[in-house]
């Protein structure tokens, strides 16, 4: 087949607390691993807005992205009650006027440190569900129990889990079957035939390839698409069909 | 066509020899691993063209090594074109090491010697490994150790020091970025010194780093299948920014001149 078109949905770049030799930091090296890479669109947030603060990193996003069409921003949002952040309708009328359509939250206690259980992201959780906007977190910042809760107190909103392991099948299975609106990112799909695993059990429609560039090496991840012994459709909706269907459903 | 070229494309690289030089076999206790019998094995190696791999049964490496060492004997005799075998030890049982040892390495296509220290909760150089060290000096044959963080690399340096005729292959390159820099030290310093690129998460750029500090000549393609899969790592080096010749050292050239003694 012909090589596959990825659209990446997780990547960042900007400067971190640590960066390991061979990795990089800069705006430039992604977009050029990027093309060495076969992606052609991701979305990207600023790891300012990880490691320091949402606002901050949020702004410096939109302004170093700016003349980029290939990327797209997604925001680092987090709860509003300490003032340290956009209330929900704030938030919704900021992303509507800077045309983002995709979040991320690191509640972890060793990243923003906060509950993501409802008497505390439930306010936050109803918006981007009423806006069809699509929330992606890692599997290091939230237990599966927390998945069963979220997904199930708001099965409209699209949570898409990434960074999992390869030691997590026996959890997300189970989750994967009783959680339609949970989805999973590929970069950790590890397992030993992951992806061929999940594709029949679940569908490639659960599927969405993301790099994890520029901490993981994006050429790992898309072998791990490229060489899956599945359908050539399920390749193109895992590299790229499935999240230009999340995107385009976002009513912002 | 390049290799970068054909790992875009999904084509498995059969026009180069492939040998993975850390490879297991069966299931694991801790988590599913599917697909993990010789045939499922053999269905990954032919995606991606791996022509043949050194395997160590995960029974091995925990409570079984008879059960384990069986299932790999069975698969090498099955399969002799596509696996060869490691004699999987464990050290709490010292009575039994020299007759495995002699058993299985009479079974032809075992060629090395795999220890898990880790896995059986002592040092790499506790006492009761010297039969498989003494051995390994005797034949020249590659010993495959789980070699995890710095203490673990200082410690193979003293191994490397004192037996100069067997072949060390440090699994997982050393894993964490301070083993990993002992660990490039040790096989420029060393001829008998090897690492293997076996990472469940790998950071951007390893190969690249490891190539340039280290070299491409004691670099060996190591996935851990079916541990986890074999695609990321492969892809790793197939689509690394090094030359082709530095990826046919490391995916095979340099194993074979291993295994050839």
């Amino acid at each position: 087949m012909q090589s596959l078109e990825f659209f990446d949905c997780n990547c960042s770049f900007g400067m971190r607390a640590i960066v390991n030799p061979g990795s990089f930091y800069k705006l430039e090296d992604l977009t050029d691993n990027m093309e060495h890479c076969g992606i052609k669109r991701a979305l990207v947030y600023h790891s300012m807005a990880r490691e320091y603060n949402p606002m901050v990193g949020n702004d410096m996003l939109m302004k170093e992205i700016e003349g980029h069409p290939s990327l797209y921003p997604v925001w680092v949002v987090m709860p509003h009650y300490t003032d340290e952040f956009y209330t929900p309708n704030e938030l919704i009328y900021n992303m509507k006027s800077q045309r983002v359509r995709a979040v991320k939250m690191f509640p972890s206690p060793a990243d923003q440190n906060y509950s993501i259980s409802d008497w505390n992201c439930g306010e936050l959780f109803g918006i981007l569900s009423d806006f069809n906007i699509p929330l992606f977190i890692g599997a290091n910042q939230i237990s599966f129990d927390e998945i069963y809760s979220i997904c199930t107190a708001h099965p409209n909103l699209k949570l898409i889990l990434t960074d999992i392991t390869y030691r997590m099948d026996r959890n997300l299975y189970p989750l994967l079957k009783r959680l339609p609106n949970l989805y999973i990112e590929t970069m950790g799909c590890k397992a030993h035939d992951g992806i061929e695993m999940m594709c029949k059990k679940f569908g490639a429609e659960r599927l969405i390839f993301g790099s994890g560039m520029p901490i993981y090496p994006g050429i790992a991840a898309t072998a791990m698409i490229s060489y899956a012994n599945i359908s050539d459709d399920e390749k193109k909706l895992i590299a790229g069909a499935n999240l230009q269907n999340i995107l385009k459903e976002v009513k912002l | 066509m390049t290799i970068t070229c054909k790992a875009r494309q999904g084509l498995a690289l059969d026009d180069i020899l492939v040998i993975d030089a850390h490879t297991h076999m069966g299931l694991w206790h801790n988590f599913h691993a599917p697909n993990n019998d010789a045939e499922g094995m053999i269905r990954s190696m032919d995606t991606l063209g791996i022509d043949k791999a050194v395997v160590t049964a995960h029974s091995s490496i925990l409570p079984n090594y008879r059960y384990g060492n069986d299932l790999v004997a069975n698969a090498v005799k099955a399969y002799p074109d596509r696996f060869l075998g490691y004699v999987t030890l464990n050290p709490h049982y010292p009575e039994d090491m020299e007759l495995e040892l002699k058993n299985f390495f009479d079974i032809p296509g075992f060629v090395g010697i795999k220890l898990h220290p880790s896995c059986h909760g002592v040092p790499i150089d506790y006492k009761n490994y010297e039969v498989a060290y003494r051995f390994a000096d005797d034949t020249g044959c590659p010993v495959l150790i789980h070699v995890w963080g710095l203490g673990h690399v200082l410690t193979v340096k003293g191994l490397l020091d004192k037996y100069k005729n067997a072949k060390f292959i440090m699994g997982h390159g050393g894993a964490d970025l301070e083993g990993m820099k002992l660990a490039i030290d040790l096989i420029g310093d060393y001829e008998n010194a090897y690492i293997d690129t076996a990472l469940s998460t790998a950071m951007q750029g390893n190969i690249e780093w490891l190539v340039e500090n280290g070299g491409s000549k004691k670099i060996l393609f190591g996935s851990d299948m079916p541990f986890y899969d074999p695609r990321h790592t492969f892809g790793r080096i197939a689509m690394a920014k090094i030359s082709d010749d530095e990826k046919r050292d490391i995916f095979g050239l340099n194993m074979k001149k291993i295994l050839e003694g």
